[in-house]
């Protein structure tokens, strides 16, 4: 017999975009998606985006009218609305980046295929850049069409804002991304993802505490006092944080609106382009390698002694069904490096939330009041943020072993009813505490304390509920990995769903709140929740939270159980 | 039991499995045959629950699986053909997990049992992410066995198996049938199926091709003189494939003439 020399096949005329297999996948998922989903998704798009134009153009006109001075207002106000998107989108970015670089199921195929390794690495930076900042992205472009088009900016300003907004949010991307490599490459074998992504939260919650310590709130005690607002204005002319790159970002921004090209835009293009271009070098040399050893990082310690069950899944067990599924999928958030960093983002973000409101002076007891109450919205949309990454995402984590449940004795109620109740306490406690602490940090009376209180709760309830129902009726169980659940049509819609809920909460005990804050000597103590209004009020809410619930999680357990 | 009745499942304009029915009795091991796309793991998923039959029924121990899910998946144990686990849970947590699900009593002791049967003691603490392919369906396979369920549902078994583990396997269902239970497995292996299964149907583009035992089949198709032995069902599904064929290519030139 004889053999022929292998011969290595010719490469050919030009590489195939992997870019373009994703977006062929991309359009599958779209075209097979649900399409009363999308319709719904372009709705709100639309109301946010009208919301969004409509304010900005209200707020240029009427700052407007104090001249340059005025609208120097508002490029402050751009400069704090993308240090703080940046500071969001840096927080999520190195976690995002290691289950992304790391944990994609597709890596399994692509890094043993003949392609350099950057490419790949390239194609994960992107989704990474895709799963962060494409919400904060899309937030910031309405607005910076709005400001061109009330400067009468030239057509190649619009390029150049769009391109400092990329910018803007690739910096944390390429930073996340090259901790990402870095600590994938250094950390011990055997607990590679956990101790990376550990590390990979404290260093973020770092850098947001190093924004944060620059303190937005000074400026607001400054605008309430009509003594020191004049000088705020004059002071407003120079930028508050001239060294961060999203100040660069708006300096470019507000200059390119003006028709000027703004010198600040190059350090933040040689940044941006900086850390991308030195996550890649680091990656050619450490990515695969940090791939390999991800893989590794379990290693048997093998003990033919029987491990039995413990105190707590008994206990667990006692509950039934829906106490075992529970305890199941605390074990698998405990031990999934990729699931319990999300709660380390949720202790996180109450924290920064917390000293936010006690840092925020307000002097004149009726505004505290008003104010303590509309933050209460706020605080939905943390409890919203946080429920993105647990609830809606707690049926789509069961991934390809949801056959297990699905040709198991237990029914879909059971099992979405089971993941509400597992992520319950964790929505409820943050927003009890958020609720309740802020309004004691606020000094509000007794009634707005207990109306806090209870729409923390009610929020927790339909939110999660929300969450849980929405995740449920859509699952997606072949994510290459978690961060990519919540960015989905589904997701945004939740998103989108629990803010109106949030805003609803407070409408429907507002005039009670408003006789109790503003007519005080009327409506002491409790007793504006004893008035017609106020158990309307209380009845509406408790209604709200009871359909809302039950609602959800119905529409969630009828919907999975038709799923095939 | 089992009993598939007038079962049809169509998939926009393509129907994947055609007007189905057969009965598969407890005590015997039942095969479903088929090339790829011949509709088997179509059939086997509507019979789990996985997938809603366009028409007809399908019952397990008399509960139909789409009326009375719990209860019809209460009387069966399923071994999918792509053994997906919890990668985060060890086997012992994984069993003590589905145990809890079928409230089997005695869990401790016969998952003892089933990790000693399949030599995975050692790695029962150990989580499901670090095992082999085969280690996984194995897991899998306990996983279905361990309420000792009356029905025994099996999609392509044997994949990933080692000779040692695939010959246990063979034992264990037959066993299980042996005891008065039921097993119906696809696959198209057929020395596995000449093995071990009682009863066969040969599914081709999701229609029956043939239904019976060996011997049946043997003299539906002329092949009683067989072939070498071991060999033989492979001669009768061809052979049965050829007449469909013929039967197509006849229907065709009818309609054309």
């Amino acid at each position: 017999m004889t053999t022929q020399p292998y011969v290595s096949p010719r490469p050919p005329a030009r590489a195939p975009s992997l870019l373009a297999l994703k977006a062929t996948a991309f359009g599958h998922t779209l075209r097979r998606g649900p399409k009363w989903g999308y319709a719904f998704l372009v709705l709100l798009a639309v109301v946010l985006v009208s919301a969004e134009v409509y304010g900005t153009w209200r707020s240029l006109q009427f700052l407007g009218r104090f001249g340059s001075i005025g609208t120097n207002v508002f490029a402050r106000i751009l400069e704090i609305g993308l240090i703080t998107l940046s500071s969001g989108v840096t927080f999520s970015a190195t976690t995002t980046a290691i289950s992304t670089l790391y944990l994609s199921d597709d890596l399994n195929f692509l890094l043993t295929q003949p392609l350099p390794t950057r490419r790949v690495f390239g194609l994960k930076v992107f989704e990474t850049f895709l799963n962060t900042a494409l919400v904060p992205l899309f937030l910031m472009l309405p607005l910076l069409a709005t400001i061109g088009v009330f400067f009468h900016a030239p057509v190649w300003a619009y390029p150049v804002m769009l391109a400092a907004a990329i910018l803007t949010f690739a910096a944390p991307v390429g930073l996340g991304a090259l901790l990402a490599v870095g600590l994938m490459r250094v950390a011990p074998v055997g607990r590679v993802r956990e101790v990376s992504t550990a590390l990979g939260v404290l260093l973020s919650a770092g850098l947001v505490y190093a924004i944060r310590a620059l303190r937005p709130e000074i400026l607001v005690q400054k605008v309430q006092d009509p003594a020191q607002f004049e000088a705020l204005l004059k002071n407003f002319a120079s930028p508050t944080s001239p060294l961060l790159p999203p100040a660069w970002a708006s300096q470019g921004i507000w200059q390119a609106a003006q028709g000027q090209l703004a010198w600040p835009l190059l350090p933040l293009l040689l940044l941006a382009g900086g850390l991308l271009l030195a996550a890649t070098a680091l990656a050619t040399r450490a990515y695969q390698e940090g791939w390999a050893r991800a893989l590794d990082s379990s290693t048997p310690r093998l003990d033919p002694r029987p491990r039995r069950a413990s105190a707590a899944e008994r206990f667990a067990a006692r509950f039934g069904i829906g106490g075992s599924l529970a305890y199941k999928d605390l074990r698998l958030t405990l031990r999934d490096p990729t699931q319990w960093s999300q709660l380390l983002v949720v202790v996180a973000l109450a924290g920064v939330y917390l000293v936010s409101v006690k840092s925020v002076p307000i002097p004149i007891p009726q505004f505290r009041g008003i104010l303590g109450y509309v933050q209460l919205a706020f605080q939905g949309f943390i409890v919203a943020g946080v429920a993105v990454r647990l609830a809606f995402p707690a049926l789509s984590v069961e991934g390809r072993a949801y056959w297990l449940l699905r040709t198991g004795p237990i029914t879909a109620r059971q099992i979405v009813v089971s993941k509400f109740l597992g992520v319950l306490p964790v929505t409820l406690i943050l927003g009890l505490v958020m609720g309740l602490v802020s309004a004691r940090s606020m000094s509000l009376g007794p009634t707005l304390f207990l109306l806090s209180g209870l729409v923390s709760v009610s929020n927790a309830f339909v939110i999660t509920a929300l969450g849980v129902g929405l995740g449920a009726a859509a699952p997606k169980f072949d994510a290459d990995n978690p961060a990519e659940i919540g960015v989905s049509p589904g997701g945004l819609a939740f998103m989108g769903l629990s803010l109106a809920y949030s805003v609803l909460a407070l409408l429907l005990l507002a005039r009670p709140v408003a006789a109790s804050v503003l007519r005080p000597d009327l409506f002491p103590g409790y007793s504006a929740l004893a008035a017609p209004e106020g158990i309307l009020g209380l009845i509406g809410l408790a209604l709200a939270t009871v359909l809302g619930t039950l609602g959800a999680l119905r529409w969630g357990w009828v919907r999975l159980d038709r799923l095939e | 039991m089992i009993q598939v009745s007038h079962y049809t499942k169509r998939y926009g304009r393509h129907e994947a499995v055609s007007d189905l029915s057969f009965t598969v009795q407890p005590g015997g091991v039942f095969g479903l045959l088929g090339s790829n796309g011949a509709g088997k793991t179509t059939t086997i998923r509507a019979l789990v629950g996985l997938t809603r039959p366009t028409s007809g029924t399908v019952r397990v121990q008399g509960f139909d699986v789409w009326a009375d899910p719990v209860k019809a998946k209460e009387a069966f144990g399923y071994i999918p053909d792509r053994p997906y686990l919890y990668g985060k849970l060890t086997a012992r947590e994984l069993l003590r997990f589905v145990g809890q699900l079928y409230r089997v009593p005695n869990t401790d002791s016969e998952i003892d049992r089933w990790l000693e049967l399949f030599r995975l003691t050692e790695y029962g603490n150990e989580l499901i992410e670090t095992y082999s392919h085969g280690m996984r369906q194995k897991v899998a396979i306990v996983a279905a066995l361990l309420p000792d369920p009356p029905v025994l549902i099996v999609d392509e078994p044997m994949v990933g198996l080692d000779p040692h583990a695939a010959r246990q396997v063979r034992e264990l269902f037959r066993a299980h049938a042996d005891r008065g239970r039921t097993v119906l497995l696809t696959t198209h292996s057929l020395p596995l199926a000449e093995a071990i299964c009682d009863r066969l149907v040969v599914l081709d583009r999701g229609k029956v091709l043939g239904e019976g035992t060996m011997d049946d089949l043997r003299t539906r198709t002329g092949t009683e003189a067989g072939g070498v032995h071991g060999d033989s069902l492979e001669r009768i599904f061809f052979r049965l494939l050829e007449e469909e064929l013929a039967e197509a290519e006849s229907r065709k030139a009818e309609a054309v003439g």
